[in-house]
């Protein structure tokens, strides 16, 4: 049961993005895709989410051709989170988690798609929240209305954009752990694109380390993360700490 | 007292634990809030049709004007009013209010659905050159036609038992395709990959711009006679009404109405942003292309009969998403309907005020919408956003 990507290539006009990039994310596993900006995070997250589709390559999802797949069927497989929620949808909470159930619905909303909108809202604390405009919303309460509507989706797989860019440490905290508990109840598949390294270590099964496009490494977070692949992808030096919870990773200034 | 508090704790307990209920509670009334906004604008609409049949140079009254109107509908259940001729002139004053609610209809879920489209809350058929287009259609046909076709173009045509003369048909079909054009040129320039929303406005204010330039030449290059035709259907007006008219717009209205109404889910899910939408299973340029062609032929075909009637593309979608939201599934007919009503309502206004002659609605809706986009603009951070 896997998620698999073969040789895609993608890009914005002539301009090519990702090149012959191959991934496959298993069920019940959390990858991290890691790299400095303009490496291809995004493009290669919206290849996956069917936002762009790959100029040449595949994606398979448990051996089906997700590319022959109609959209909405697509949409019950793979669920995204974007990086920046558009701000002032001008709706209440509770409408802006339902709309994680259009895949589903034709015309009104079934008893199926409330349940599973209520246990979205449930999982993510934000009962208090659901009759609220979602543009009086805070940074933090608006990611995680987002991610409720992607948890409404029930996908397979979830691929989030810089899920903790808008939160506090808490809420980071809170968000991943949220999504590694949904990992392991529901056997789903979880794609992050991080900034934070350390959030990488602590989170992830397995890294990629993206680079101009390429994958530069992939593996295990302990054998990816290290001193060499930091200064070839990012350009900067870094020291891994042992700690008593865990690795850590102390980054330095260029000099 | 004691056992009151229990039961209330109870109550409170099981709304805490099951969000499930609360949010159908939620749901319901959101949806129960709608569906009587619709019901309420659709009484204020049947009230406004029968007063507007009334007014006018011989005046009806409310129940004379029902009676007829119930005779009409269903036939013998419902006598006629005592004086029978009112019924002739009720039948006679009913197609300028049909022309009134179907235009109202026409622009209002144009407007709305073209904000969902292009996400932007101050777009109409006019921002996207739409209006400037079909004016300048009719302005180059009022000009252009006599030369073209010398004195036959005022032999007249039998549409439905009502004569159109054919230079007012010519009229409205160069309005028409013009209409078409513009909408066409955005397209073109939209359908590069990746385009921008902005873009899509822009061209539309650039390609309105341009329309415009046309209309001051027609307006420069034309006779005194012509260039009041031009000005009278640059204001826009209901004075062409005709049952002809309307059985030609009825199927045209009703057809759009129904293909935006079905598209009101990919609509609303729109509202998450493009990406999102794709993600879950919107084709979103195909959406944009669909919605923003279906608005321009009914509004095209709409203003092609009457002339230029601003500002309702704007605040029927504004007032309904003050008070009912954005969800498109009630926002269209809500928007349809008090379209209507505006519409309706002015023209009235625009018989009584200086009657028994007329000013052209047009006048009175760039008035009021003006009045409308100032109050909009000067509620700071309380505009409506999509």
């Amino acid at each position: 049961m896997t998620l698999s990507i073969k040789r895609i290539r993608q890009g914005y006009g002539d301009s090519i993005v990702l090149d012959d990039v191959d991934l496959d994310v298993e069920k019940g596993e959390i990858i991290t895709i890691l790299g400095p900006n303009g490496s291809g995070k995004s493009t290669l997250i919206m290849t996956i989410c069917n936002i762009m589709r790959p100029k040449t390559g595949t994606i398979n999802i448990d051996g089906k051709d997700t590319l022959e797949l109609h959209r909405k069927e697509f949409s019950k497989l793979v669920g995204y989170v974007p990086q920046k929620y558009v701000a002032g949808d001008n709706l209440r909470v509770f409408e802006a988690v339902l709309l994680g159930r259009a895949p589903y619905m034709e015309w009104s909303y079934s008893e199926e798609d409330f349940d599973m909108a209520a246990r979205a809202i449930e999982l993510m604390g934000i009962e208090d929240l659901i009759d609220k405009n979602t543009a009086e919303l805070s940074g933090g309460q608006m990611q995680k209305v987002v991610i409720a509507r992607a948890l409404a989706q029930d996908p397979r797989y979830y691929v989030l954009d810089e899920p903790t860019s808008a939160l506090d440490l808490k809420n980071q905290l809170s968000t991943l752990s949220i999504m590694k508990k949904i990992v392991s109840s529901k056997n789903a598949g979880v794609v992050f694109a991080l900034h934070d390294i350390n959030l990488a270590f602590k989170y992830s099964d397995k890294v990629v380390l993206l680079k101009d496009g390429h994958i530069h490494s992939i593996g295990n977070p302990k054998k990816v993360i290290n001193e060499d692949n930091i200064m070839e992808v990012y350009g900067v030096h870094c020291e891994i700490l042992n700690g008593s919870d865990g690795m850590h990773v102390n980054i330095f200034e260029n000099q | 007292m004691g056992e009151g508090i229990r039961h209330n704790d109870i109550v409170d307990k099981i709304k805490e634990n099951s969000s499930g209920w609360a949010l159908r509670d939620s749901y319901g009334r959101s949806v129960h809030k709608k569906l009587l906004f619709i019901g309420v604008t659709l009484s204020l609409l049947i009230v406004a049709t029968i007063v507007s049949i009334g007014v006018g140079s011989v005046s009806i009254s409310f129940i004379d004007v029902s009676k007829s109107l119930g005779h009409a509908i269903f036939g013998s259940l419902v006598p006629l009013p005592d004086n029978h001729w009112y019924a002739t002139i009720v039948y006679a004053r009913s197609s300028r209010v049909i022309l009134c609610i179907l235009c109202g209809v026409a622009l209002a879920i144009s407007g709305a659905v073209m904000q969902n489209l292009l996400r932007n809350p101050l777009v109409s058929p006019f921002t996207l050159g739409v209006s400037s287009a079909a004016s300048f259609g009719a302005a180059m046909g009022i000009v252009f036609l006599p030369a073209i076709f010398g004195s036959a173009i005022t032999d007249s045509i039998e549409i439905f038992g009502n004569g159109l003369s054919l230079k007012s048909i010519l009229i409205i079909v160069c309005a028409f395709i013009c209409g078409l054009t513009s909408i066409g040129v955005v397209l073109l320039l939209s359908r590069r990959p990746n385009v921008s929303r902005s873009t899509i406005i822009l061209s539309g204010v650039i390609i309105s711009y341009l329309f415009q330039a046309g209309i001051s030449l027609a307006k420069y290059i034309s006779d005194d006679d012509a260039l009041r035709e031009i000005t009278l259907w640059l204001m826009g007006g209901m004075w062409d009404a005709t049952w002809g008219t309307d059985i030609l717009l009825i199927p045209v209205v009703v057809v759009c109405f129904i293909l935006l109404v079905c598209m009101s889910s990919d609509l609303n899910t729109l509202s998450a942003g493009d990406d999102v939408a794709k993600n879950l299973g919107v084709d979103v340029n195909k959406l944009r292309m669909k919605g923003l062609m279906i608005s321009t032929l009914v509004t095209s075909a709409c203003i092609s009969f009457t002339g230029i009637i601003g500002f309702i593309g704007l605040m029927a979608p504004h007032i309904c998403r003050l008070i009912i939201g954005n969800d498109s599934r009630y926002l269209i007919p809500a928007s349809a309907l008090v379209g209507a009503l505006i519409l309706l309502s002015s023209d009235t206004v625009a018989r009584m005020i200086i009657s028994p002659s007329e000013l052209p609605v047009g006048i009175i809706m760039y008035i009021l919408g003006g009045l409308f986009f100032i109050w909009m603009i000067s509620r700071k951070n309380k505009v409506v956003s999509l």
